[in-house]
């Protein structure tokens, strides 16, 4: 076989190592996952049985209670807090607080929940990376998409959440070659609860909408990212 | 006689550029190490005329998933280009699917159905990028399956898979204190003419004055510098070490243990 079709073939194509991704990617979400910890802890063998693994596996897999396994969840979650919280400060500070760390959105329980959830852990719930290299290796995307759809918001909240994204969608946007991105460079636009359409610029400056009518389809002409409707 | 020791750091991004050259031009570095996947913009070059390592902390060697292909061919094509003369690949696994990271690499289940995954991957990937693989492995906090440890896992994919190794001595020092081994731990599970290439970093302690995590805007204490040296001194093919410190870290702290690492080690 040719290097390439060792490396790059597809899963459904190695049934032989079903058993073992499976394990990997049980390991994979109790390095992250709350949810699955706490499962985990009261029933291995009903959380093994659950990804289809017989207990036998349970050797493969951490020692959930254990001190080093939490201090490795630990460090992990203070990773993803500190990438989020670079690009989404307006938020973080109307959610949890003026001068919030990583280590105080680490702790909030909305963390947790986005942490444990699908838009997490699948890399297809992304937008493609800015190298060229696909989907699945920023979480600021993930957490947009999770965030607009489940967390809970108050006008405030929404317009930073919202603003935040903008601003990286469209510097992502312009320091990328991939297509699917570049095509946000222009700008986006999003309406705040009250209905007003915001802007997000090209030079990542948001400003209000004045204009009338069917505003979405104005902007939409103008090259602008609706951001209620942008989906992976 | 031995070749004289490389002496690089890494690069991280177009903010250390300055730094770098300056070091360079002043005899303290005879390379630097990149990162693969790099972006596209002007900022995204590390050559600036001097040689480049590279290196790619992005690829799931160690997992079942198989790898993600757009990112082997810009590292294929970056050591291409630059010549590499090996490439640092982690043994891990990077996220649920080849083509993910959740945003850190994941250390392999300590299995040997998996080491015999992470040979065969790191033969396919020597043999498609056409020229060696250098093995590394991440800072452990848990230690997960039935083999002895992680070096026991890297030494016998080191072998089978006939690869070299870059050891990382504050990975391997924050392990060694995390799971609570002697500082010298498993050095003798990795055949010693495998390690071409040191990493030297700093550590710190989380709020908990317990675990120990990777630090690149730290200095290497002097314990690490002692075994830095040491290890200089005994292992047969080592080639280069590369210090990585971030940009954002003190310049000064930077070209004063440049310098110190050329006096002591080079
Ligand atoms: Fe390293």
């Amino acid at each position: 076989m040719t290097p390439e079709e060792i490396l790059f073939r597809p899963t459904s194509e190695r049934p032989e190592l079903g058993e073992l991704i499976a394990v990997q990617t049980l390991y994979i979400k109790l390095l992250y996952c709350e949810a699955t910890n706490a499962a985990y802890r009261a029933s291995p063998t009903a959380v093994l049985d659950d990804c289809g693994l017989p207990a036998s596996t349970a050797t493969m897999l951490p020692r959930v209670e254990s001190e080093n396994h939490r201090a490795e969840m630990h460090g992990r979650r203070l990773l993803a807090a500190r990438e989020l919280l670079l690009e989404y400060p307006t938020l973080f500070a109307t959610v949890v607080g003026a001068d919030c760390d990583a280590a105080m959105v680490a702790r909030q329980p909305f963390f947790s929940r986005f942490l444990s959830s699908a838009d997490f852990f699948d890399p297809k719930r992304r937008l493609p990376h800015a190298f060229g290299i696909g989907e699945g290796y920023e979480n600021v995307s993930a957490f947009f998409f999770w965030a607009r759809a489940n967390l809970e918001m108050d006008p405030q909240a929404k317009q930073a959440l919202f603003e935040d994204f903008g601003r990286w969608l469209v510097k992502t946007a312009k320091c990328s070659a991939v297509p699917e991105l570049q095509r946000h460079r222009r700008g986006a636009f999003f309406f705040r609860l009250d209905g007003r359409a915001m802007v997000v610029t090209g030079a990542g400056r948001v400003i209000e909408y004045a204009g009338v009518g069917d505003v979405a389809s104005v902007l939409r002409a103008a090259g602008l990212t609706g951001l209620e409707d942008l989906e992976p | 006689m031995r070749e004289r020791m490389s002496i690089g750091a890494r690069w991280d991004g177009g903010g250390q550029n300055a730094r770098l050259r300056q070091a360079f031009d002043a005899g303290l570095i005879d390379f630097v190490e990149a990162n693969y996947p790099v972006g596209s913009g002007p900022d995204c070059d590390p050559s600036m005329g001097i040689p480049v390592y590279v290196h790619s902390p992005a690829n799931s060697v160690a997992s079942p998933t198989g790898l993600n292909r757009h990112i082997c061919e810009q590292v294929k094509a970056a050591a291409t280009r630059f010549d590499s003369p090996w490439i640092g690949e982690h043994l891990c696994a990077t996220g649920p699917e080849a083509q993910s990271r959740l945003g850190y690499i994941v250390n392999p289940i300590l299995d040997p159905r998996l080491a015999d995954v992470a040979v065969e991957n790191a033969r396919a990937l020597q043999r498609y990028y056409g020229r060696p693989l250098a093995l590394e492995l991440g800072p452990q906090y848990q230690t997960v399956g039935e083999m002895p440890s992680e070096m026991h896992f890297l030494g016998d994919v080191a072998r089978r898979a006939d690869c070299h190794i870059v050891l990382d001595i504050a990975h391997y020092t924050a392990s060694n204190r995390n799971l609570r081994r002697s500082e010298d731990y498993g050095l003798d599970a990795l055949e010693p003419e495998r390690i071409v290439e040191l990493h030297l970093a700093g550590l710190r302690t989380g709020k908990d004055r317990r675990y120990w995590h990777d630090a690149h805007e730290r200095l290497p204490d002097e314990g690490m510098v002692a075994m830095a040296k040491s290890l200089a001194q005994s292992l047969p093919n080592l080639r280069a070490i590369t210090f990585e410190h971030e940009g954002k870290a003190p310049e000064a702290d930077f070209f004063a243990f440049l310098t110190r690492l050329r006096e002591e080690l080079s």
